[in-house]
């Protein structure tokens, strides 16, 4: 049976038939990316580096506020106008921030994909920033926003706080709730002035026309002309962050240094390392036992020059102390006894998500930026990888940790203890 | 010419040479705000929710604008209660005249267009419950 499965994905493997994207940079400095599923919906992206980790020290939180501002007016056009007449054409807005990128995504059906574009140009990169829209319209939806958080989330910001410290890889993508409203509609139009140009930006379009895209990025008057904005690099330093609220249960980030954008090796030794720690692996009954009233799963972020990478607990405040030591230790001796299983599975999530246009666009969007590895030289990548390599990532990985806290964390030992 | 928005920004909805002179009479002679030494928009109707917006806008966007505007009122408002008015040399001038309501109340008449064309929904100034 396993033999043909075997062969079964083998040829499943020959067959596939992923377009490659088509990747270039424009005069002006712009990169575009274009990748042709033959879908009907196309997604269009417009990114640029300005994630949180490009706002100053006193700017926490801009980045927060920018990303509610979409949608709203531009420098030549009411937002409202904007807004209704990419919702007729059958498209969908939505702005998305992550620590090193910052964009504007549309799904628009393919026949609208054009006119979509000169939307998309002027909401993502001429905001007007208006003071008025920032009192009525922007910070009652930064409110909800942090009304919304999960507990999760909260550790999960935590923990890059922990981890790196005061770089500003460390900044939250929310803004705390005494910065909201703090900034001032010129520091906005600031941050756009030199964030959202050409050099810093890429275009992205899946199940779009590539000349399209590309006549697009060098005609449009939307995007000023710029260059990149460099950003200061960070590394992992490893720490704790902790936050108390009352109750039992305490959720709880561990992290490692995990593999940066721009290395594929690392990246690839990572993916097969969450294959074997992730949710639905042998670690999670051995940690916690049958009766576990607790979760625990898996995580990996990648950024530019660092990332992390660790398991995420959700536990009873009595059973925090065993549960990390116990995760910790099957963390540093991750001995993977089926390692072709676990890269079959890595393999096949990065299949899963090339599936999706959405996923795979913003994919495309990091990769353009911060010189990331394509979908199939990851693939290939992995099928490289061997027993040395996951136990030298291993190793490197978990050697100083980053521990973040939020709940009842009296029990939970510190980075240094373990 | 003499008779043009002295702000070259301000465009009014008719601009030629007769409107512009009948503008700059009207300015002049038809309206009473010069003795007391303020500008044309200082005196707008400001119960209407459009000018009430408009200055809202103002004060977040311009509030050195805004505070000009108070004091000129303020003074204006000292001399009517004293029955005084300014001497002619203190006059506002044709040059002085900065129509500076015009951007704010054109942007809300093409907010007000785009919502009737749109959705139709009130926009948040008028939401309010003062």
């Amino acid at each position: 049976m396993r033999a043909s499965l075997a062969s079964k994905s083998a040829a499943a493997l020959k067959t596939q038939s992923h377009v490659a994207p088509l990747k270039t940079k424009l005069k002006n400095g712009l990169s575009v990316v274009a990748q042709d599923n033959n879908g009907a919906v196309s997604q269009l992206i417009l990114a640029f580096r300005a994630g949180s980790r490009y706002q100053s020290v006193t700017q926490q939180g801009l980045v927060h506020h920018i990303r509610n501002f979409v949608g709203r007016d531009v420098q030549s056009y009411p937002g409202l106008q904007l807004v209704w007449s990419s919702a007729a054409s059958g498209g969908q807005l939505n702005s998305f921030a992550s620590r090193d990128v910052f964009g504007v995504q549309m799904s628009v059906p393919r026949d609208k994909a054009d006119y979509a574009l000169s939307i998309l140009g002027q909401v993502a990169a001429q905001p007007a920033f208006k003071p008025w829209e920032m009192e009525d319209d922007v910070l009652p939806t930064i409110h909800a926003d942090l009304a919304q958080k999960t507990a999760r989330a909260v550790v999960f910001e935590d923990i890059h706080r922990a981890a790196f410290r005061n770089d500003s890889l460390g900044f939250s993508l929310y803004s705390s709730k005494d910065q909201i409203g703090a900034f001032k509609s010129e520091e906005l139009q600031e941050f756009a002035r030199k964030h959202f140009v050409s050099g810093n930006g890429v275009l992205v379009g899946v199940n779009v026309d590539s000349g399209t895209l590309q006549q697009y990025g060098e005609e449009n008057g939307a995007i000023r002309d710029g260059i990149a904005v460099m950003n200061h690099g960070a590394y992992f330093r490893g720490g704790d962050h902790r936050r108390f609220a009352r109750g039992d249960d305490v959720h709880i980030m561990i992290a490692g240094a995990g593999a940066p954008v721009g290395d594929v090796k690392s990246l690839a030794a990572q993916h097969v390392l969450l294959a074997h720690i992730g949710q639905s692996s042998p670690l999670n009954s051995r940690i916690l036992g049958s009766s576990s009233s607790s979760e625990i799963d898996a995580f990996g972020a990648s950024y530019d020059g660092s990332g992390l990478i660790g398991a995420y607990l959700h536990t009873s405040g009595a059973k925090a102390e065993s549960a990390v030591k116990k995760t910790v230790e099957a963390l540093r001796a991750a001995k993977i006894q089926n390692l072709e299983e676990c890269k079959r599975r890595a393999i096949n999530e990065i299949h899963f998500t090339r599936e999706s246009s959405l996923l795979s666009g913003y994919e495309h969007a990091t990769n353009a930026l911060y010189k990331g590895p394509d979908a199939s030289e990851l693939l290939a990548e992995i099928q490289k990888v061997d027993q040395s390599a996951v136990d030298r990532f291993v190793k490197n990985a978990f050697e100083r940790l980053a521990i973040s806290a939020y709940g009842n964390h009296s029990t939970v030992p510190y980075s240094d203890e373990i | 010419m003499a008779s043009q928005a002295a702000s070259k920004a301000i465009q009014f909805a008719y601009n030629g040479t007769i409107a512009s002179t009948l503008r700059k009479f009207a300015w002049t002679n038809l309206w009473g705000g010069r003795e007391y030494g303020l500008q044309f928009h200082d005196t707008y109707f400001e119960p209407a929710p459009e000018v009430t917006e408009a200055l809202r806008r103002l004060n977040l966007k311009e509030p050195h604008v805004f505070d000009q505007r108070k004091i000129r009122l303020s003074r204006a408002h000292t001399l009517a209660l004293h029955g005084e008015k300014l001497p002619k040399a203190e006059w506002t001038q044709w040059d002085q005249e900065s129509w500076y309501l015009k951007p704010y109340l054109d942007e809300i008449e093409k907010e007000k267009k785009a919502r009737a064309e749109t959705s139709g929904l009130i926009p948040p100034y008028e939401m309010k419950q003062h």
